[in-house]
């Protein structure tokens, strides 16, 4: 998939939310990912992402960005908040930096709906934010069908 | 002989004379008082008194010539024997006895002579026997020797126990290792200077292999890898541990250790590890935030799309070659890991028993164990650790529930994006209880594992990262959870060091390096270096194009059959074999179409065969076969020895002397199953040179020129008989 043609009017994708501790990549990846046609939210940390999960119901975020590596504390909390939030969840993309798939597997397992290893490119996220393609939950209890507005991002 | 001295006339005559003296004194005073007698009573004198005188007379006479015979014998012949009985007694008890006093056996002819020289013959022979004992006790010192000079040079660790684990022989190095200061002290055990658990199981391993070497599936070889401490836990060992068989290669009677110290290796290879982890994580990080950054800092211009596109393709080359450069760095950093730590094939039900049985040890925690047969390649013990300090925590926060944890190793159950991994078994701790959550688990990864090395502790993690793995926590069915670890299969099925086949004689230092042919032919033929060996063909012509299918060399060194230092292998004669020869060896097309080619089996015969005598029954059969071929003129104009033309000088030319007449001769026994293999033969006809040995030296064939002389002599009388 090629990058959206941006069209600041009217965004029409995807509500992403991302985690990231780091100032500058977070504001790196909002600029690309508003550039594919998403809206992005931002948090430091996931305690400020659970909490708007928790608090803000209907913010409905299709997409939830996270580094798994770097917190298990974080992961764990956000994986309780998906577990107990009514449905429909949001795609849960996980990002590390272990390559080997036995750490795939393992985030897969937790309930994580796609692992990207850095460095990747700006459109393999979006690919992946965009993709109806879930995992068969474990971790996390199942969800029904996938946020449609996810379906009509990646088509468009 | 003269007749002036008595003692030197024959026994027999002086016997004679004794008693014909008796006789001759009794008789002549007898007569001589009847003359008197009848005088007397011719002069008229009384019958009474002149009878009783005459009577008396000769009475005292006999009575005192018997006497004075007798006294004779008693000091002559009974003193005599008496003297020589003792000296034969204690000659024969005791290797210096007196010798027989020549005054005391004077008269008793041959006798003394005879005693003089039996003991001297007795003697002489146990001088012989003390001298051959001593020198075959020299060369045992001396070897031990030999050994001890080169175990005390070497920079491992070794120590010789009996089964009993008693310190039988050990070099300064184990001492230091084992920091023992002073004598280890030989007889004490070893279980008292290394933790006994890790050397206790490669013992049963390697006693299981011995006691059932036809066992394919079991692990083969004569030595296993051993990774340990000392009893203290604070030096780790790493080694190997092989049995020492009994001469006749059937029963363990000991065992060797060979170990060197790894504390400090272990505790850098933990650091390193980390820092290697870091490395890459970090340049992931460090690459994939830079790559986001540039990406978001291309203009915006969608009136511009070729800046975009152009960007973009900038920016997908990059990436596509800093991924596969930290792919590669991974994949070095996680060889050289593998390469460090001792990692070993360890089939999935002996490492999940070994962890139950530390969980029941150390947490009075019964598991259940439920694991396919497939070997796990890791380093068994770190990962025992590890899973025992994972079920020691979950005890801990009571998250391990009622019902006994079930350990379980299956493979093919790890999802993946497409399908499952392969190659990978899930090794899975199930509990009674819901699973602990990932930060939790985090947190007992970051703790120390018992095994503690110089100061510097190995965490979970550090197992994890060695191992290249990771552990999670799931939920299966219901509220019960498991904590699940993939583990790599192995593909190998064993460590590859112990493929090599039992080597039971592992020295013999008396090898006779360096010598020219010349010094060879007067070296005693005990002392030579053999290479005994047989060919199996396709025919008796090679002339005709048959060729070789299998060759086999044994070693014989110092009088002795190698048991492990043999070459055997399969040749393929770039022909058919007919069925006429497959009947004798066995051997068809199908088995040698993979074997080796006839150049590359001889190169590999030639560098066996090295500087050793070549030895073959009916020699001049195979030699014509080998030396054929260019790979086999190396071979060609060396000395070889017949079995049969050797068998032929010592029993005679006319005995039977094919290989099994020569082998039921001297109680040798083929297996069937070896019986006309290149192999069965080769070593029999080993044995049948050895059995011929003793035989060679009493026909005065000592040495290797004495019995190449000795062969050409009998293949001259054949070759005239055959003619």
């Amino acid at each position: 998939m090629s990058p959206r043609p941006a069209n600041p009017g009217r965004p029409v994708g995807c509500r992403v939310l991302l985690v990231d501790e780091e100032a500058a990549y977070s504001y790196a990846v909002v600029r690309l990912l508003e550039r594919a046609g998403h809206e992005v939210t931002t948090h430091p940390d996931a305690i400020a992402a659970a909490a708007e999960l928790v608090y803000v119901p209907y913010e409905r975020p299709t997409a939830l960005v996270l580094d798994g590596g770097r917190s298990p504390a974080d992961l764990a909390g956000v994986l309780a908040v998906l577990a107990v939030r009514e449905p429909p969840r949001p795609r849960l993309i996980l990002v590390g930096s272990r390559a080997d798939p036995m750490e795939a597997a393992k985030y897969r397992a937790l309930g994580a709906d796609a692992y990207l290893v850095k460095p990747f490119l700006a459109e393999e996220l979006v690919a992946a934010i965009a993709s109806q393609e879930k995992a068969p939950a474990q971790g996390v209890p199942d969800e029904a069908a996938p946020a449609t507005t996810a379906a009509a991002g990646g088509a468009a | 002989m003269g007749w002036g001295r008595p003692a030197s006339w024959p026994l027999r005559l002086r016997f004679l004379l004794f008693f014909a003296l008796i006789a001759g004194v009794t008789a002549a005073v007898a007569i001589a008082m009847m003359v008197v007698a009848a005088q007397r009573l011719a002069a008229g004198g009384a019958v009474a008194p002149t009878l009783a005188l005459a009577g008396g007379v000769t009475a005292c006479a006999a009575v005192g010539v018997t006497l004075w015979v007798w006294r004779q014998f008693d000091q002559h012949v009974a003193g005599g024997i008496r003297t020589a009985a003792s000296v034969l007694h204690t000659h024969a008890f005791c290797d210096h006895g007196a010798a027989l006093d020549p005054d005391a056996a004077r008269y008793l002819a041959g006798l003394g002579p005879a005693i003089t020289e039996a003991t001297q013959a007795l003697a002489a022979a146990r001088e012989d026997t003390q001298a051959a004992i001593a020198s075959a006790s020299a060369e045992d010192r001396h070897q031990l020797r030999r050994l001890e000079s080169v175990l005390q040079d070497l920079d491992q660790g070794i120590v010789i126990c009996s089964l009993k684990h008693e310190i039988l022989l050990y070099n300064a190095k184990a001492l230091q290792i084992l920091q023992v200061t002073g004598d280890c002290g030989l007889g004490r055990s070893l279980l008292r200077l290394v933790s006994g658990r890790p050397l206790v199981q490669a013992l049963e391993r390697l006693e299981a292999r011995a006691a059932n070497p036809a066992d394919e599936a079991a692990e083969s070889g004569p030595s296993t890898l051993f990774v340990g401490t000392c009893a203290d836990g604070r030096t780790v060992l790493k080694g190997r541990v092989s049995l020492t068989l009994s001469v006749e290669g059937e029963r363990p009677i000991g065992y060797a250790v060979a170990f060197e110290d790894v504390t400090t290796e272990l505790a850098a290879g933990v650091s390193r590890d980390r820092l290697l982890h870091r490395a890459t994580d970090s340049l992931r990080r460090g690459v994939g935030n830079l790559l986001a950054i540039g990406e978001a800092l291309v203009p915006d211009r969608p009136d511009d799309p070729a800046l975009a596109a152009e960007a973009q393709q900038v920016f997908a080359t990059e990436r596509r070659r800093l991924a596969d450069d930290l792919e590669r760095l991974e994949h070095a950093s996680s060889d050289l890991l593998a390469s460090a730590w001792p990692m070993v094939t360890k089939p999935a039900p002996v490492l999940l028993r070994q962890v139950a049985r530390q969980v029941r040890r150390d947490l009075a925690l019964d598991c259940i164990v439920d694991a396919d047969p497939v070997g796990l390649y890791c380093d068994p013990d770190s990962v025992v650790d590890l899973i025992g300090h994972l079920l020691g925590c979950l005890v801990a926060d009571g998250l391990a529930g009622t019902a006994p944890p079930r350990l379980v190793a299956k493979t093919g159950t790890i999802a993946t994006g497409n399908g499952t991994l392969g190659s990978v078994a899930a090794v899975d701790v199930e509990l009674g209880g819901p699973p602990p959550d990932l930060a939790t688990l985090d947190g007992w990864l970051d703790q120390p594992l018992a095994m503690v090395a110089d100061g510097s502790a190995v965490s979970g993690k550090d197992v994890l990262f060695r191992h290249r793995t990771t552990v999670w926590p799931e939920r299966m069915n219901g509220r019960a959870g498991r904590l699940r670890l993939p583990m790599a299969v192995s593909s190998a099925g064993d460590e590859p060091a112990d493929g090599i086949a039992m080597r039971p004689e592992f020295y013999d230092f008396d090898l006779s390096a360096g010598l020219s042919a010349e010094e060879i032919d007067d070296q005693p033929l005990t002392s030579l270096t053999f290479v005994v060996f047989d060919t199996e063909t396709t025919g008796l012509a090679p002339s005709a194009g048959d060729q070789i299918v299998s060759i086999a060399g044994v070693r014989l060194v110092n009088g002795r059959r190698l048991r492990g230092d043999v070459l055997d292998t399969l040749v393929h004669p770039g022909r058919h074999i007919p069925a006429a020869a497959t009947r004798i060896h066995g051997i068809a097309d199908a088995d040698v179409a993979a074997a080796p080619s006839l150049g590359e089996a001889l190169g590999r015969f030639a560098a066996f065969v090295d500087r050793a005598v070549l030895v073959a029954h009916n020699a001049a059969f195979d030699m014509n076969f080998v030396t054929r071929h260019p790979a086999g003129q190396e071979l060609a104009g060396r000395p070889v020895l017949d079995t049969v033309l050797l068998a032929a000088h010592v029993l005679g030319a006319d005995q039977p002397l094919t290989l099994d007449d020569l082998s039921t001769r001297f109680s040798i026994t083929i297996p069937e199953r070896d019986r006309h293999t290149a192999l069965g033969d080769a070593v029999a006809t080993a044995d049948v040179l050895i059995s011929l040995f003793p035989l060679l030296e009493a026909a005065g064939v000592r040495t290797l020129r004495d019995a190449v002389e000795a062969s050409n002599l009998q293949a001259a009388l054949r070759r005239r008989q055959r003619y």
